[in-house]
């Protein structure tokens, strides 16, 4: 199974990474980690993503490279999906350190809530009354 | 469908994706190496670059150049 993937020439590794498994962005992140110890190089046949790893130096295992970019594509995966999911406590909680270095950016958030509420009840009451004046109308024929 | 990496005589002819390789990244490093780095007429889906050096070396720093650049 695992040759099906990872396929070691005389001067690279070929590793085959399922597109549906993995995003590109994953493969990017995993990729940028790697440049310090191997050239990667990236390409596409149908829905696979196939990376070419050619190792910076002679002496180093092919094999022991390919498998540690599928770790670094892992590590990558469970950082992005965590970042995903806490996006909006992330969100808050920067929110809250920046406006507590700047405390009057906090009053002018809440007010602007405030008006934002205050449009959206206009606009609901309005919305509101043009069907109750559509009814009556219609009642009346 | 051409090989991702091919070596001529003294030159190389490296075949990116687009749909991986954003295409103004990809001409704004071709920019800075055009002494030795040419861009061949465009198919769909890829971007043909020929690369004049014998050395593969060359050609690996410059596609992780290209990684680096995306990354931002």
């Amino acid at each position: 199974m695992l040759e099906k993937k990872l396929k070691i020439t005389e001067d690279h590794a070929e590793l085959r990474i399922d597109g549906e498994i993995y995003s590109k962005e994953t493969i990017f992140a995993a990729a940028y980690i790697f440049m310090d110890k191997a050239y990667i190089l990236l390409d596409k046949e149908n829905k696979d993503f196939v990376v070419y790893i050619y190792s910076q130096q002679k002496s180093t295992d092919l094999r022991k490279l390919g498998m540690d970019f599928c770790n670094e594509l892992i590590n990558y995966a469970h950082y992005f999906s965590r970042v995903k999911e806490n996006a909006e406590v992330i969100k808050t909680i920067m929110q809250r350190a920046l406006f507590s270095a700047a405390p009057s950016l906090v009053k002018e958030a809440e007010e602007k809530e405030i008006e934002d509420l205050i449009r959206e009840l206009e606009a609901e009451e309005k919305e509101e009354a043009q069907t109750n004046a559509a009814g009556a109308k219609k009642r009346k024929k | 469908m051409l090989p991702v990496l091919k070596k001529e005589k003294s030159r190389f002819i490296l075949r990116l994706n687009t749909g991986l390789y954003k295409e103004n990244i990809i001409r704004k490093a071709v920019a800075e190496d055009r002494a030795w780095i040419k861009i061949r007429p465009v198919s769909k889906g890829c971007c043909c670059l020929e690369m004049k050096t014998g050395r593969i070396d060359d050609v690996l720093k410059w596609v992780n150049y290209l990684i680096y650049l995306h990354k931002g």
